[in-house]
């Protein structure tokens, strides 16, 4: 067993290294997809598993890619999801943060994230998970590209719009 | 779709990525100019500002990575019959922690020494080293060891740290490792990688006090007097958020909201902190209370540093990473700037490019030529 070599999916250091490099990942693009919480690090583990399986199949440049795809139609498969819920932190301190010598965080600002949370989850999906890869894992373009098997055009074409839809929607809320 | 928000918006040239580039720091001078008469341009930038305080909720690889292990180890069974690749070494070291786990629902005593384990057997996250010693072993030698170790661990745990209060409950973070805890009064706690906190839960209604051997960011709900107790010395707060470095010989105070009062070891120097100030005692002396630096951030998934010894931010970065980082000298320069807690190549560059130092990253290690 020891003797494949590294770039084998099947090595187990090879293995654990992706997960370690990729699994955030993957369990936030289920979020992001609009899987809560709980469905997320299930399917997230699912495909993880499903990569073991496949190990000898996958080739290690193509993981990420595997694991991404695997991941979006696991969550397909799930059953509906009429409502979009988003893994975001409740921040519960925030409002007793703000009753006092706090003018900065104001309410207000409170207010808006309140409706940019609502606002997100009414993108539509390929959008949201640009954009939230960009704006919240912090990835750039070119690497949300590879995961998702898009050029970077084509990211940025979505990133720009949901921009713009974003904004659209905050308007009505 | 598209063509219609063009309409809307009135973009020249019928640009259709430019608030991605503007986002990606990718634009021409015609650019910029372009998106200053965007319609709603300062719409986007109080959205975009008002984004960076959501934030994901708490998703920790480590712990997602025990829960897989076993599942793993069925799937190596049966893939063992297949005559397949199997599973063998840090996957039979990681079965004892990771069976822990489930038994202890709620981090308690038995956590603590359990993730002392897990910091011998499994330096935790990223690239690690793989024990190919343990491969030898057998599975059950290593788990009868591991209990073995656990109870020695245990006791030496809890005798050697008296003065250090670790009471009966306890919680740990590995490398790379942030992890929340509520305590029993509402208020929160985030640890940062390679931390401890501790408090009795038993004592609780006496006073709110709690011991920390590393970082934490605190939010301290209004009430008693609330205690961290460091080696160092120790905060005292009524109700506030305040964030707590407390390693080696440095004990380092940022006040965020409210007040907080820190004290040195001997009680001898006493400062309270305001609002947007923080305090450093070092080696059990006071330093200079200054402005806050920068807001602490670590838990957004990035390590800033404002004027830090390079010993410190590496240090952060084997904590965040698991990794170890080898240099002859790092020398008397300080570093100002921040690292990305998720990507160890990246984090490498963003703090050698600018220090201008030759770093290389061999599997686990960093070395800094």
């Amino acid at each position: 067993m020891d003797s494949l070599p590294i770039n084998n999916v099947c090595h187990e250091p090879t293995y654990r290294e992706l997960f370690y490099a990729h699994a955030r990942h993957v369990r936030n693009f289920l979020c992001y997809k609009g899987a809560n919480a709980t469905e997320a690090d299930d399917l997230a583990q699912e495909a993880f598993l499903r990569l073991w399986r496949d190990c000898a199949k996958v080739p290690f440049e193509k993981a990420k890619g595997y694991l991404f795809a695997v991941a979006g139609n696991l969550f397909l498969d799930e059953k509906k999801h009429e409502q979009v819920v988003l893994c975001f932190q409740r921040q519960a301190t925030t409002e007793e943060a703000s009753n006092d010598e706090n003018p900065h965080f104001d309410l207000e600002t409170k207010e808006l994230q309140d409706r940019l949370e609502k606002a997100i989850a009414q993108l539509p999906e390929k959008q949201r998970v640009v954009f939230l890869m960009n704006r919240m894992d912090k990835m750039k373009y070119a690497e949300i590209a590879a995961y998702l098997d898009l050029s970077v055009k084509a990211v940025e074409k979505r990133m720009h719009l949901a921009l713009v839809e974003l904004r659209q929607i905050l308007k009505g809320i | 779709m598209e063509n219609n928000h063009h309409d809307d918006d009135l973009q020249p040239g019928n640009d259709d990525t430019l608030l991605a580039r503007w986002l990606a720091g990718d634009l021409s001078p015609e650019d910029l100019e372009a998106l200053r008469n965007l319609e709603g341009y300062p719409e986007y930038v109080e959205m975009l500002a008002a984004l960076e305080g959501l934030e994901m909720d708490e998703y920790s690889p480590t712990l997602a990575w025990q829960k897989l292990q076993p599942i793993l180890e069925k799937e190596k069974a049966e893939k063992e019959v297949g005559n397949s690749p199997t599973l063998v070494g840090v996957g039979s070291a990681q079965s004892v922690p990771a069976e822990l786990e489930t038994t202890a629902e709620t981090p308690e005593i038995a956590q603590q020494p359990e993730a002392k384990i897990v910091e011998i057997t499994q330096p935790s996250t990223a690239p690690t080293i793989v024990n190919r010693k343990s491969q030898i072993l057998n599975r059950q030698w290593l788990a009868i060891a591991a209990t073995v170790l656990l109870g020695v661990v245990g006791i030496w745990w809890f005798s050697s740290r008296d003065n250090f209060s670790f009471t009966d409950t306890a919680y740990q973070t590995n490398a790379g490792e942030n992890k929340e805890v509520k305590l029993p009064d509402g208020s929160v706690v985030t640890l940062n990688a390679m931390s401890k906190l501790g408090f009795a839960e038993a004592d609780w209604t006496e006073g709110r006090k709690v011991a920390l051997d590393g970082e934490a960011y605190f939010k301290a709900k209004k009430g008693k007097t609330f205690t961290v107790q460091t080696e160092q010395g120790s905060v005292q707060v009524v109700g506030t958020i305040f964030n707590v470095y407390a390693r080696g010989e440095e004990l380092e105070v940022k006040c965020a909201e409210g007040k907080v009062q820190v004290t040195n070891p001997e009680a001898t120097e006493r400062v309270l902190l305001k609002k947007g100030e923080q305090v450093t005692v070092l080696r059990g002396r006071m330093q200079q209370r200054q402005g806050l630096s920068f807001y602490p951030n670590w838990f957004k998934g990035e390590s800033t540093f404002r004027s830090a010894s390079l010993e410190r931010v590496f240090g952060e970065m084997e904590r965040q990473y698991g990794v170890k980082v080898l240099a002859d000298s790092l020398g008397e320069r300080t570093f100002s700037g921040k690292f990305v807690n998720n990507d160890l190549k990246k984090a490498v560059k963003m703090v050698c490019d600018p220090m201008k130092l030759n770093c290389e990253v061999r599997g686990d290690t960093v070395v800094i030529h």
